[in-house]
């Protein structure tokens, strides 16, 4: 069955990005120490890996569409228009900027984020999707939809930046599928309750 | 000489609370499991799974002292004088309560961070030292007085409350590779901090 899954490298105080984001720094200051764990080496990042970074690159390349916030597609020029050559949904308010359009696979979903999982997951097949952004993730998780966190948790504490989680307007249980101890970071993944 | 630790439970979205310092939902997996721990607190008897129980008996015997803040003593009545961990607190206060030494004349108040870890090294000898407040512990890591993280995290999305790391002003503070013990309800991490 799909699932939809959030990837996300986190501090363990909880950031996800560092000061400063904004297109042109995508993922604000030392983003790359959040994800030094995967072993990119000079490549562009959907090339690299090794190790569990690799395998973690493998799983998320198995994904038969992506479901990503605004903010995190903006500041990556919507990856050139393919993420891994699978559809990719922007639940948004507003539409997209014009020059969208010429990415075919990037489609921009303004009736509200349950609409733009269900249509992810219909292009997704069997296939998981593969959920961007921490304010997509929250209001993900707040309208019921997202299934599964993979936290890769990095033994670091950044202090200030962005915040994974922040407010969420309820209380939400978890339930621990899968621990993997490796010595750049601590690979958890939660399925969500209901 | 022992090791300055800290121990907090939170939630995988970094509260140690909820708005109105209630913990029921972080602090279930205290009661999680089979494996009974009477501690010296007579009022306080924890049910955890094994590897939780052998993490905590190991956290009691090797604890000589415990630091607190004045807002969680104040919370808890100062444990009655007896903190479930079984050592003497020292809590961290510029004005410690009236007849303190008549109610709590086993905990010690103290008028800063560093003043308060060299009184708890004192008492603890060659046992280790746990901060148990995360105000005192944000201070403590500011300081670089931190030995060890342990963090016990459960697996809950709180939303708000009263958040464990607050906003540091200094570098990101590097922890080395933890140690990983996977409870019921909560995975155990505990990160020795980088010099």
């Amino acid at each position: 069955m799909s699932q939809s899954v959030l990837y996300m490298s986190m501090s363990l105080d909880g950031y996800i990005a560092g000061p400063n984001d904004g297109p042109g720094n995508p993922g604000g200051d030392d983003f790359m120490r959040l994800h030094e764990w995967y072993g990119f080496r000079d490549e562009p990042p959907n090339t690299g890996g090794t190790g569990w970074g690799a395998h973690f690159m493998e799983e998320g390349r198995a994904t038969g569409a992506v479901l990503a916030g605004r903010r995190t597609v903006e500041q990556v020029d919507h990856w050139g228009g393919t993420h891994h050559g699978v559809p990719i949904f922007v639940p948004s308010h507003r539409p997209p900027a014009a020059a969208v359009a010429k990415y075919p696979l990037v489609t921009y979903v303004t009736d509200g984020i349950e609409s733009a999982m269900a249509q992810a997951k219909a292009a997704a097949g069997d296939r998981d999707v593969m959920v961007h952004g921490a304010y997509t993730a929250r209001t993900a998780l707040a309208a019921g939809v997202l299934d599964e966190l993979q936290i890769h948790q990095i033994p670091v504490l950044f202090g200030e930046g962005r915040r994974m989680f922040d407010v969420l307007s309820r209380r939400i249980e978890l339930e621990i599928i899968k621990v993997i101890d490796t010595p750049e970071a601590t690979h958890i993944r939660y399925r969500v309750r209901r | 000489m022992g090791k300055i630790l800290t121990h907090m439970t939170m939630s995988l979205d970094g509260y140690i609370a909820d708005p109105r310092d209630q913990v029921a939902g972080i602090f279930d997996w205290y009661g999680a499991g089979d494996v009974t721990i009477e501690t010296d607190n007579a009022d306080v008897t924890l049910k955890v799974d094994p590897v939780s129980a052998q993490m905590l008996r190991e956290m009691i015997a090797n604890t000589g002292a415990l630091i607190s803040g004045r807002r969680l003593f104040d919370l808890t009545n100062g444990w009655g004088d007896m903190h479930p961990m079984g050592a003497p607190v020292v809590v961290v206060t510029h004005s410690p309560p009236v007849d303190a030494a008549k109610k709590w004349p086993r905990t010690s108040f103290v008028g800063g961070v560093e003043a308060a870890v060299v009184h708890a090294r004192t008492i603890a000898g060659d046992k280790n030292v746990v901060i148990s407040s995360a105000s005192i512990i944000q201070q403590a890591l500011q300081l670089g007085l931190v030995d060890e993280l342990w963090v016990s995290v459960a697996p809950v999305l709180f939303g708000e409350g009263i958040p464990y790391f607050s906003k540091m002003r200094q570098d990101h503070r590097f922890l080395e590779d933890p140690v990983v013990i996977q409870g019921r309800r909560a995975l155990h991490l505990k990160y020795q901090v980088r010099r």
